[in-house]
């Protein structure tokens, strides 16, 4: 039982007749929230504040220092082996045959000190790109070309259209004329590794857009009794998508096995950052040994999601009920009345 | 030790990762919080869910805390803005007299008197379940300047600061509030 500690006593800025009528509330009014419910937000509580222990030798004193030091490393490392990929290319580019190279970008001048402007649209790669994978090319890049990139620059603009079976090529969209071989090095693994980002975020969406299809609805997924007969406290966990009040639970609810509502618990709010989430309700007027069927309701989908069937002397188990069964209830009082956030 | 704790040294040990000092706020606080809200919306149910989002409030918030006041206004803050949020989305909208307090003023002081002090038991629990419906029955701004006062013990200048209005017209509202419920148990 909670205390009443603060107003045990008399106000100092007590109004005429407070006194009388404090004394009569505080006699008549005992309630508190379910033990439920105490032990949820006591638990979310002490989540909120747990911290991970450190392990080992290596533990949150140099977890900093080490955790920078080896990005250091490993960003040296990269820079080291683009350095060395570049070098390379640059090798493989005076090898590669005129066809597998990228189409022209600047017409070839005799002047060693012209001034190389890229063009402000990149130039046409003739089938070995694809819109969607294109690398960012800057619009002017207007600096004077020192011998060995306009060699580079010169021997890139002579080359014809590569076909589009050139892998390694495929999606790079055309450099600038004035691209180094370290450029172009470092191009070709920013794309590399751009490519794998985006196959793996194809691979997250395909799961996100997998498991958007899988779960279709409100799924029930435990259900607590408490109390007495012909009175019970329900606890029930739901799991559902919610998004926000576009796209939320709206209510969970009791129905008898002949269709009829027994008890709906309206959500006032979507649980998007609280999954799965466990609200109680009642009372349910049912008896030790009455089956009855326990299942959630979306705003957007109605039901559909798993339920539980069960008595609360037995438990409540998952179960399929037909797919129009009791469907009227989704227009029965009580309804949402509106969703708060 | 802790149950001797102020409320704001409790609020400042959770903020700096103590849960056990946020068990005992908790406890300290659920009653009356509970009360508050359970009689400002009249069911269980809403009143649960009400009472768990103010929790999470405060538990989401806690780096964020200094104790600058009470911690109690803090908590009726959070509370009141809870409750305000749920009616302004709720399709029945805020109370009307959240918005519009009533002019006239029934000025009728009442000394506590022989009414007010039942003989047995059941006269006690008959006089009690009179009041909760006309607590019931008060105009919902009236209703929470009366529950702040008995559930939470805040002053009239702290009613006042949690329901963003004057110390003056938190006075009235209790007033009202008061007059209307001696009025109810003497009829």
């Amino acid at each position: 039982m909670a205390t009443r500690k603060s107003t045990d006593t008399q106000h100092a800025d007590a109004l005429p007749g407070e006194a009388g009528v404090a004394r009569v509330y505080r006699a008549a009014t005992q309630d508190a929230p379910p033990a439920a419910l105490d032990a949820r937000i006591l638990a979310a509580g002490q989540r909120a504040v747990a911290r991970p222990k450190a392990h080992g030798p290596f533990g949150a004193h140099w977890a900093i220092p080490l955790s920078t030091a080896a990005v250091i490393v490993l960003s040296l490392g990269v820079v080291l082996l683009m350095t060395k990929q570049g070098a390379l290319n640059h090798r493989a580019e005076q090898e590669v045959p005129s066809e597998y190279t990228v189409a022209p970008a600047i017409p070839e001048s005799a002047d060693a000190e012209r001034v190389v402007t890229a063009p402000a649209v990149a130039p046409p790669v003739a089938d070995m790109t694809r819109s969607d994978e294109r690398v960012a090319v800057p619009a002017k890049a207007k600096r004077a070309a020192p011998e060995p990139e306009k060699r580079i620059a010169e021997s890139v603009a002579s080359k014809p259209a590569a076909p589009a079976s050139i892998e390694l090529m495929k999606k790079v969209e055309a450099p600038p004329a004035t691209a180094t071989p370290q450029a172009l090095g470092r191009l070709q693994e920013a794309d590399r590794l751009s490519t794998a980002r985006e196959e793996k975020t194809r691979t997250r969406s395909t799961a996100a857009g997998a498991m958007a299809m899988k779960i279709q609805g409100a799924e029930v997924i435990a259900v607590q009794a408490s109390g007495q007969p012909g009175s019970y406290q329900f606890n029930v966990t739901v799991k559902s998508p919610d998004t926000g009040c576009k796209q939320y639970a709206d209510w969970w609810e009791v129905v008898s096995t002949d269709g009829k509502l027994l008890y709906r618990r309206v959500l006032l709010h979507s649980h998007v950052d609280e999954q799965p989430f466990t609200r109680s309700g009642g009372p349910v007027p049912i008896q030790p040994d009455t089956q009855v069927w326990v299942r959630a309701h979306m705003n957007t989908s109605g039901y559909g999601g798993a339920v539980l069937k069960g008595s609360v002397k037995d438990g409540f188990k998952p179960a399929m009920p037909d797919a129009e069964f009791a469907t009227g209830l989704a227009k029965q009082e009580p309804l949402p009345d509106g969703c708060d956030f | 030790m802790d149950n001797a704790a102020p409320d704001e040294e409790l609020m400042n040990r959770y903020r700096d990762g103590d849960a056990h000092a946020f068990e005992v706020l908790y406890t300290r606080h659920k009653g009356p919080l509970y009360r508050y809200l359970l009689r400002q919306c009249g069911a269980a149910a809403l009143a649960e869910e009400l009472f768990q989002d103010v929790w999470m409030k405060l538990i989401g918030a806690r780096a964020r805390y200094e104790a600058r006041a009470k911690f109690t206004t803090y908590l009726y803050h959070l509370a009141h803005n809870r409750l305000i949020d749920h009616y302004r989305r709720a399709r029945a909208g805020v109370p009307i007299s959240y918005d519009d307090d009533p002019d006239e003023l029934l000025i009728e002081q009442v000394a506590d008197s022989e009414l007010l002090e039942p003989d047995n038991e059941l006269d006690r629990r008959r006089l009690g379940q009179r009041l909760l419906t006309q607590i019931a029955a008060l105009p919902g701004a009236q209703r929470e300047a009366f529950l702040l006062r008995e559930e939470s013990g805040l002053s009239l200048e702290q009613i006042a600061e949690v329901t963003g209005v004057t110390a003056e017209t938190a006075k009235s509202r209790l007033r009202y509030a008061l007059t209307k419920l001696r009025q109810g148990l003497k009829d």
